[in-house]
């Protein structure tokens, strides 16, 4: 049978069908293969769609060995062989189109089908996102219903969905067992080059660097916490700690070293785990102040989160955190970096500090206040456009321009109070959070990016000071409203109110936000530890290497016992309406006492039942009738229909 | 058989009418209850026997000798106008005894041909297994081509053409049994059986059968038969139906008391049968009862049974089959 489909001539439906398919699955690729190589593809697949039609445009072979060494030159060229990755998926693709010009026979278009499959693969060392994966599962559908109509001789595209539906569930639990007990890397196979610039933290700050982040709606992380989450005044996300300035440009100044590892595995009060989106950076960020640390990343001299890789792609932590916690410890060379000035400080400006030093006799908070209460009583303006500030920024923005975002009062702050003795330091990282409605999660967004800063107070530690929040409570409460805040002066805050069609938009965007997150928290992140963590709900705890193997191979071999036997069941019988609708006349036989058998006919029934209720002689006689004329002859109609299921509803059996 | 009744007189205003045949059958129930009048107490196998005619089938009766097979042979003829003819076989027959001879007339100066008894309309062969097997296939022949081949001359048979033959049961003395393939020519096998007390009575105290035959009148005429066989095509069959006389097929086929289950063709035999059997009823469609009804007689002479032959074991096997 196999032999004599395969023999058949190639079916032109399906063929352009599959070319179109494969035309739709290579879309994805325009973002991450050069433009020639998918120009290549969708020449050789628009040239064997005409072929179908005009059998001689077929190419000869000597122009497809020109063709295949020009293309082997193109994946050389456009990829230069630097990225395993991109040359083997450009490799790939230009053969599957070198493979369509030769498609002359059904076993040809059965290894293009195959080839679909490797590209649908492929996609994923780019992307894993939910939408594609998505949009290719419903290519995997239509490349494998294409497959079971090769091996038809007819085009029947019904029966081969039902095929390919009944395939694909055949195939379910294996791949369920697969995903779930199939051991994980830590570390992926292949490096992740991800060229394109990711927005976020970095590790150091030029003034006016937060104002352009905060301009992005993009999400930055997502938390969820085991409990409660905190008070808005407390969601601090800690990121890097700048200690170094010339006044203008901020940096650590020096390498952190990491703490005692004891140290950073505390108790903590609130817990909660992170997804972070790729930062190319080692940061990660933890709610002040981290006191234990996840694996595979430590705490730094600056209570800062440092991972042991850069994050190119999402990542997730769990970490604990004690908000009533301060960093401590101040070594002589930190007090040195911590009281650093730029090389010019104007005259006014250590005037300013000079005043509040005085006023503050050595106590580092009554300083602090000092400097606070200036911001909140000069006119002072909370803004995402500052304007430029020319060579003294401090000094030009606290006498002249009074126009700043909160890395401006941050470091302007932070340089008043080291003029005035006290060690002080600048954090970055971001303020607040918003929780998903439809979730579980908080989102914090490049929006949320903050600079605030800290001061040395002996006896306690670094304490906390944010003198944005002097100026602008509000926004430690509430989230900026980037799209309103650009074309404005001032900075807008978010609000709930936004109409009925904004709330839509938003409650939408929300939705979409956590089926994101649910798809990588269960998916994509599925990680070596989620699976021990998986694996440890059930008591198996110990299942690691090669004891992991095993089980996987046992319960891969239950996944394909149940499968057989499940298809061995017996299949269930659609009944159609006219066999339930009897099978009711029959139970209604039965309890008044007769026992029809299974090989008898309506009539007979009938007939067996008028002599033991001659009454209802007439009923059963139409009943009969009509079962007959529906089940055996040639018009049905539904008004039968309909006057039997009547006639069976009000029959009452009575013996006279 | 109760419910049939019903079916004719229906008592109650339906909305929607069931399917009817072109004849209502009335006019053939009438033949029966004619031929019941004289053939008393065996208005299944009468019917059986009409139902072989309309379904354009022979029969075969095997029975012992005096219960009434050639009065039945006679009274159907009657009834249905068809002109009969009987053919006593014996050992000594030849097949020309049959068919017809060439006679060499002199007049003419040719040859002539006197066609044999088989040229009728409706053709009693009693006792067939007395014949050798060269005269019983002979007149096979005739009955599968429904035309016969004398001196090299193909002459056709008339229509309708029917052939009741009747044969002793195997254990008589000084008979030649059918082969298997030659009973199948043959679309049902019945037989009559004595009567019950009751209708031998009335058998006895009644009338001589052949002066009451001279009485009967024909109710139809050939190409009334003829339009009615046609009529019989056009009975539906619904594909559960199908389904079921395949389920039955496959169930001699599984049984294992037979040595052969039934063929495809039994099965077209059945189809056509039970058509005939609705025709009856006046029905335009088949019901499991039509294809229960007619299937001892059809598959009977079809099955070879390990342990004898008997009535019953078919009567079990549709207790086997579920309907539709």
């Amino acid at each position: 049978m196999r032999d004599a489909v395969a023999a058949l001539p190639i079916p032109g439906r399906l063929l352009g069908a599959l070319l179109l398919l494969l035309a739709g699955l290579m879309a994805p690729h325009a973002a991450n293969l050069d433009p020639a190589i998918l120009g290549f593809f969708y020449i050789t697949a628009l040239w064997r769609f005409t072929a179908i039609q005009h059998a001689h445009w077929m190419p000869r072979r000597w122009l497809l060995l020109i063709m295949m060494l020009g293309a082997l030159a193109l994946v050389v060229i456009t990829t230069g062989l630097a990225d395993g990755r991109v040359a083997g998926t450009a490799l790939l693709v230009v053969m599957l189109g070198m493979k369509l010009l030769e498609v002359r026979a059904r076993r040809d278009i059965h290894i293009t089908v195959f080839l679909g499959y490797f590209l649908v693969m492929t996609q994923f060392l780019y992307d894993q996102s939910l939408w594609l994966a998505a949009y290719l599962f419903l290519g995997v559908v239509a490349l494998t219903v294409i497959q079971v109509g090769l091996n038809r001789v007819h085009v029947d595209l019904r029966l081969q969905v039902r095929h390919t539906g009944s395939m694909l569930a055949a195939a379910l639990p294996l791949a369920t067992v697969m995903f779930l007990l199939f051991p994980r890397l830590d570390t992926p196979l292949w490096a992740i080059h991800s060229a394109a610039a990711t927005t976020g933290i970095s590790g150091d700050m030029t003034l006016g660097d937060i104002g352009k982040l905060t301009q992005s709606n993009e999400v930055a992380f997502r938390v969820r916490f085991d409990d409660a989450a905190p008070p808005p005044e407390q969601r601090y996300w800690r990121g890097p700690v700048l200690w170094q300035t010339d006044g203008r440009h901020w940096s650590a100044g020096m390498r952190p070293v990491p703490t005692a590892r004891s140290a950073a595995h505390a108790p903590a009060p609130l817990r909660y785990e992170v997804t972070l989106e790729p930062t190319g950076e080692y940061w990660l960020f933890g709610l002040d102040l981290v006191v234990d640390a996840p694996d595979g990343a430590h705490l730094n001299r600056n209570a800062a989160l440092i991972a042991q890789q850069r994050i190119h792609k999402r990542h997730s932590y769990r970490a604990g955190s004690d908000p009533a916690r301060r960093p401590d410890g101040l070594s002589a060379a930190e007090r040195r970096m911590a009281l650093q000035l730029p090389s010019r400080v104007s005259a006014r400006v250590r005037a300013l500090a000079q005043r509040w030093q005085d006023a503050g006799s050595g106590d580092p908070r009554a300083v602090s206040n000092q400097a606070l209460r200036h911001f909140r009583e000069q006119p002072f303006v909370y803004t995402l456009a500052p304007g430029t500030l020319g060579a003294d920024p401090v000094d030009e923005f606290l006498f002249d321009t009074r126009r700043g975002f909160c890395e401006h009062y941050a470091t302007s702050y932070v340089t008043l109070m080291r003029i005035a003795g006290v060690p002080a330091r600048v954090v970055l990282g971001y303020q607040g959070a918003e929780r998903n409605p439809h979730a579980e999660h908080w989102v914090v967004r490049q929006s949320d990016a903050h600079a605030w800063a800290e001061i040395w107070v002996p006896g306690e530690g670094w304490v906390r000071v944010d003198p944005t929040a002097a100026v602008a409570p509000e926004r430690i409460e509430q989230s900026i409203d980037t799209a309103r805040s650009q074309a404005g002066d001032r900075v807008v805050f978010a609000t709930a109110a936004d109409g009925l069609l904004g709330g839509l938009w938003r409650n939408a965007a929300w939705i979409a936000d956590a089926v994101d997150l649910g798809w990588y928290r269960w998916v994509v992140g599925f990680s070596a530890l989620r699976q021990q963590n998986l694996l440890s709900q059930f008591g198996l705890s110990d299942l690691k290497g090669v004891a992991l193997a095993i089980a996987l191979v046992i319960a891969s071999a239950m996944a394909v016992a149940v499968v057989y036997l499940v298809a061995r069941l017996p299949k269930p019988v659609r009944r159609d309406p006219l066999q339930t609708l009897w099978q009711r006349f029959v139970d209604k036989l039965q309890r008044a006492g007769l026992r029809p058998r299974p090989w008898q006919g309506a009539d007979t029934v009938c007939g067996e039942a008028i002599q033991r209720f001659p009454a209802a002689a007439d009923q059963l006689v139409a009943i009969s009738r009509l079962y007959v004329q529906l089940r055996y002859g040639r018009r049905r109609d539904a008004r039968q229909m309909s006057a039997l299921r009547q006639r069976i509803r009000v029959l009452r059996l009575r013996s006279s | 058989m109760q419910l049939r009744n019903h079916h004719r007189q229906p008592r109650m205003q339906d909305a929607v009418k069931p399917d009817h045949a072109a004849s209502d059958g009335s006019v053939l129930r009438q033949v029966l209850e004619d031929a019941g009048r004289l053939i008393v107490g065996k208005p299944h196998e009468l019917r059986l026997a009409l139902t072989c005619v309309l379904a354009n089938g022979h029969l075969l009766i095997e029975d012992v000798p005096g219960v009434g097979k050639t009065t039945l042979a006679h009274v159907l003829a009657r009834l249905l106008g068809l002109d009969f003819q009987r053919i006593q076989f014996t050992a000594d027959m030849l097949p020309a005894d049959i068919i017809g001879v060439s006679i060499y007339d002199r007049d003419e100066g040719r040859f002539h041909f006197h066609p044999g008894p088989v040229f009728a309309q409706l053709v009693l062969a009693d006792e067939i297994n007395r014949a050798t097997p060269k005269t019983q296939s002979a007149l096979l022949e005739a009955m599968e081509e429904r035309q016969v081949t004398a001196d090299g001359e193909t002459r056709e048979l008339p229509d309708p053409f029917f052939v009741i033959a009747t044969q002793n049961p195997r254990n008589q003395i000084g008979t030649f049994g059918l082969p298997e393939s030659q009973l199948d020519r043959f679309l049902m096998r019945i037989s009559l059986g004595y009567p019950d007390v009751a209708a031998e009575r009335e058998l006895l105290a009644g009338d001589d059968r052949r002066l009451m035959l001279k009485d009967v009148a024909a109710r139809i005429d050939a190409p009334t038969l003829l339009a009615l066989q046609a009529e019989v095509e056009q009975i539906h069959i619904a594909p559960v139906l199908l389904d079921y006389v395949q389920a039955l097929l496959a169930a001699t086929r599984q049984a294992p008391r037979w040595e052969l289950g039934l063929s495809p063709r039994a099965g077209l035999a059945m189809l056509r049968a039970a058509r005939a059997w609705a025709l009856i009823d006046g029905r335009a469609m088949v019901v499991p009862e039509d294809v229960q009804a007619v299937l001892p007689a059809v598959a009977g002479h079809r099955l070879v049974s390990i342990d004898g032959d008997d009535a019953g074991q078919l009567r079990e096997l549709i207790e086997t089959v579920a309907v539709p």
